[in-house]
């Protein structure tokens, strides 16, 4: 048996991929075997990978679930398609964070900002040149649509505040807090341990500079509640944000919001 | 930690230099809301918790 496109297909002697082509995928262009690149004139064996791709086609709904969930480790598809993570603030920390989710398949992102894309975010948010002006909210989707545009995406374009947060985010399996300032921070996570009780929540605090590496730890500091970063490291003048430290931290809070998701905590 | 008789949460936080906005304050296992800060008097042997946050993001 032969792998094309992930899907099983019955091996016989001879067979090329200019046949594989002929039968399954006619208008495919990119011809990849076992990981390299070929021609259509290459002998396909039992047990080989195939891969026939249209260059810049999006790939149907389920064929797109098949792909993503072929590099997971099994079963983690499955659970984080019917997840849902609410991301709060779209910077350094939010736009990587809701990167990462989208990229491992996470099924509705509830993404929250106000802000709109400037110059000095390009440093370290995932943002482009082109989207300079855009609101943070259109902007994220735009670039998550072009990862995957089978998730679901639920624009929150209003100020937080301590009142309205619950409402939002009250249907949500996780919440990410990825917001910039302390204060914001502080109104997060009180607003976990008072109005949205049960809820498991990763926020960030400490992410700033160039500081080692390691320092940016992982701490459950309650039932389901975590807090990423080094606790100290603020932003401020003569210590910046910058891309490598703060996604350092993004991808704690990324990987923390998928052990929850797969009750791995 | 002895602190003076009389003393709220808010004069223990900014007693320790920190900005009252940034932190989160349980206090004899209950979270306090910000409005709380200065009329909530500590008693001997109360139990508090800070959880205090740094900017960027």
């Amino acid at each position: 048996m032969v792998r094309v496109n992930e899907e099983p297909y019955d091996f016989r002697p001879g067979i090329k991929v200019k046949d594989l082509i002929a039968e399954l995928k006619p208008d495919a262009d990119v011809y990849i075997v076992n990981g390299f690149p070929t021609t259509i004139d290459t002998e396909i064996f039992d047990g080989d990978s195939c891969w026939l791709i249209r260059r810049g086609e999006t790939p149907p709904a389920e064929e797109m679930e098949r792909l993503l969930y072929a590099r997971h480790t099994p079963g983690v598809h499955e659970k984080v398609r019917n997840s849902i993570v609410g991301i709060m603030g779209l910077g350094g920390l939010g736009s990587v964070v809701a990167i990462a989710l989208a990229r491992v398949g996470v099924g509705t992102l509830l993404l929250a900002d106000y802000d709109v894309v400037e110059p000095s975010n390009l440093n370290r948010q995932q943002y482009f040149i082109d989207q300079i002006g855009m609101k943070k909210t259109e902007a994220l989707r735009e670039n998550l649509a072009r990862v995957n545009p089978y998730l679901r995406i639920e624009l929150i374009d209003v100020i937080l505040t301590e009142q309205t947060i619950p409402h939002y985010f009250q249907e949500v399996d996780v919440l990410a807090e990825c917001f910039d300032t302390a204060e914001m921070k502080a109104v997060g996570l009180r607003c976990a341990l008072t109005a949205l009780p049960g809820l498991a929540y990763v926020g960030a605090s400490g992410v700033a500079g160039y500081e080692e590496n390691n320092l940016i730890r992982t701490e459950m500091i309650r039932d389901r509640i975590y807090l990423v970063g080094d606790r100290e490291t603020a932003a401020q003048p003569g210590q910046g944000l910058m891309a490598p430290r703060v996604g350092v931290a993004a991808h704690h809070q990324a990987n923390q919001i998928l052990r929850i998701l797969l009750n791995q905590t | 930690m002895e602190i003076q008789s009389g003393t709220t949460i808010e004069g223990l936080i900014l007693g320790m230099d920190l900005n009252p906005d940034t932190v989160v304050v349980e206090c004899d296992g209950q979270i306090v809301l910000r409005e709380e800060y200065g009329n909530h008097v500590l008693n001997t042997g109360s139990r508090v918790e800070l959880i205090r946050f740094v900017g960027g993001g």
